[in-house]
């Protein structure tokens, strides 16, 4: 059942940050200049697609051991979404542009939810 | 661990959904406090650190911009307006007045004729006590004509030069972080602001500039003589120039909205926390208290095999204390991660310069955090652990009600 959630869980999050900041809290808007803001939410497309191929891997595995490894891989992928948006790629200065305000906190607020998932999948006590 | 800290862990383990449902009115107090904690306190340092670095008793500034000038203090918005330096002339002959320097304010553009939205300040070295000083403390020069000192946060796309309506101005050093809107500024003189005026690019922005830089003025910073009111001073300064465009302000005054915020804040988490605090306190009091009575025959055995009133009360307490403990923990470092991963929607929405997260304040935050989460649960499985070790063993093992 716990294998069920954290998979299931981990495939929803992961397409959430590849669609969501295409659609539904997106970044600030593309015009002759493009943010750096435009490229993080790009970035997270590849994130999201990796997240959701992890959680297939998840929810087919049968050994609680195979599982721990792709629930820490989880982990640092989540975590890498984290560095691509604050740190690796970044966004606009101004703290009141859309990036900043919308799509980072949340996107932010995923990847933290998406880091416990994982973790509750690593100290879960599950079958050998 | 004593036998009754491994009982009490036992038990806890044992049933895991309804710790974690007690954990987690432990959770909430320490989490709130925590975040109402920082909110305020960031606050009140702000206006605290921006108040000690202004270095000014009064302010004047040209009436209709008052609240421009205390957002441009505060948060760092940009402004850009002015006056005409004749009444900084007049200003500065009047008793009481010991020391009163001109600043003026230009914002820049977020645009490509310049490298950021900037704040321009332009004060005069020969009477300024803000800046100069500031630069003595660094041992640096005063900037020339053509040169500029950058505030900490400033990030040039080159390092030694900085762009403003199409032309490159140099950058001859980078200013120590202030904490306060400062490290958003920019800071030159006169000559310096009349060349940035007379450019090409600042003229296809807002047009030629009517007046030179150096007769105009958005803001005048005044030191009233040592023992002096600064109140009085002010009101003193608005009598001798009734009918001029500016006015004169206390610190205090200029920040005056700003102050009623942080009091309203400050008013609303006590009130929150007071509530809050009942409401856990009976919460918890109330789940001790049944599950307390679904387990009087588990402690009735526990008392015909040997073990005292005194180690049966220990049981609930420690349960008391691992759940204060662990909520309390999860509580600070949840609060935490929460003010860290959604900074920036909150600095703007409750209008918080910054957020104060050095390890010096909230390590001690977290302790008391989690003391009061502690207490908070100790306090409420009293009750519960008073019952338990007054109650007879027939009516234990019976189980009947406590």
């Amino acid at each position: 059942m716990k294998q069920k959630i954290v998979s299931v869980g981990t495939i929803f999050l992961g397409a959430l940050l590849a669609i969501g900041p295409q659609t539904l809290f997106q970044p600030c808007p593309v015009t002759e200049k493009v943010m750096k803001c435009h490229w993080s939410a790009q970035s997270l497309i590849a994130v999201g697609v990796i997240l959701v191929a992890l959680g297939l891997a998840q929810l087919l595995v049968k050994n609680d051991s195979c599982l721990k490894v792709l629930c820490f891989v989880g982990i640092v992928v989540f975590a890498s979404g984290l560095l691509l948006v604050n740190l690796l790629i970044g966004g606009c200065a101004n703290a009141e542009m859309a990036c900043n305000m919308k799509t980072f906190p949340i996107v932010n607020g995923l990847s933290a939810v998406g880091i416990l998932l994982q973790l509750g999948g690593i100290v879960r006590k599950g079958n050998k | 661990m004593g036998i009754i800290g491994k009982t009490a862990l036992k038990n806890l383990k044992r049933r895991s959904v309804r710790t974690l449902c007690m954990v987690f009115f432990a959770f909430m107090l320490s989490a709130c406090l925590f975040c109402c904690s920082v909110l305020t306190d960031s606050m009140e340092s702000s206006l605290q650190n921006t108040t000690d670095r202004l270095g000014a008793d009064i302010i004047v500034v040209p009436e209709e911009y008052e609240g421009e000038m205390a957002d441009s203090l505060f948060m760092g918005e940009l402004c850009s307006f002015d006056f005409d330096k004749k009444w900084a002339d007049t200003i500065s002959q009047l008793e009481g007045v010991d020391q009163c320097t001109p600043q003026l304010y230009m914002a820049s553009l977020a645009a490509d004729c310049c490298s950021a939205a900037t704040q321009m300040i332009v004060f005069d070295p020969q009477t300024d006590f803000i800046v100069t000083p500031w630069l003595e403390e660094e041992g640096l020069p005063l900037p020339g004509e053509g040169e500029m000192y950058i505030g900490a946060l400033i990030n040039p796309p080159e390092p030694d030069s900085i762009k403003f309506f199409g032309e490159n101005y140099s950058v001859i050093g980078r200013l120590e972080r202030t904490n306060t809107s400062y490290d958003t500024c920019v800071f030159m003189t006169a000559d310096t602001a009349e060349q940035i005026r007379s450019s090409q690019g600042w003229a296809d922005a807002f047009g030629e500039p009517e007046q030179s830089a150096h007769d105009l003025v958005s803001s005048l910073m005044i030191r009233v003589e040592e023992g002096s009111d600064a109140k009085a001073i002010a009101r003193a300064i608005n009598y001798s120039i009734e009918g001029a465009p500016v006015k004169a302000y206390t610190t205090n005054g200029i920040f005056s909205g700003v102050l009623r915020s942080v009091e309203s804040m400050d008013g609303y988490t006590r009130v929150l926390m007071g509530v809050l605090l009942v409401l856990v306190v009976v919460a918890l009091a109330s789940v001790f208290t049944i599950t307390i009575n679904e387990r009087t025959v588990e402690f009735g055995i526990l008392s015909s095999l040997g073990v005292g009133a005194g180690r049966l009360s220990g049981i609930v307490l420690a349960e008391g204390l691992v759940i204060g403990l662990l909520g309390g923990f999860l509580g600070a470092v949840g609060a935490f991660a929460g003010l860290e991963l959604f900074s920036t929607p909150i600095k703007v929405m409750l209008s918080i310069p910054r957020l104060d997260t050095s390890w010096q304040y909230l390590l001690p935050l977290a302790g008391t955090c989690i003391g009061l989460s502690v207490a908070v649960s100790l306090l409420s499985s009293l009750y519960s652990a008073w019952k338990v070790g007054r109650s007879r063993l027939d009516g234990l093992l019976k189980g009947e009600e406590l």
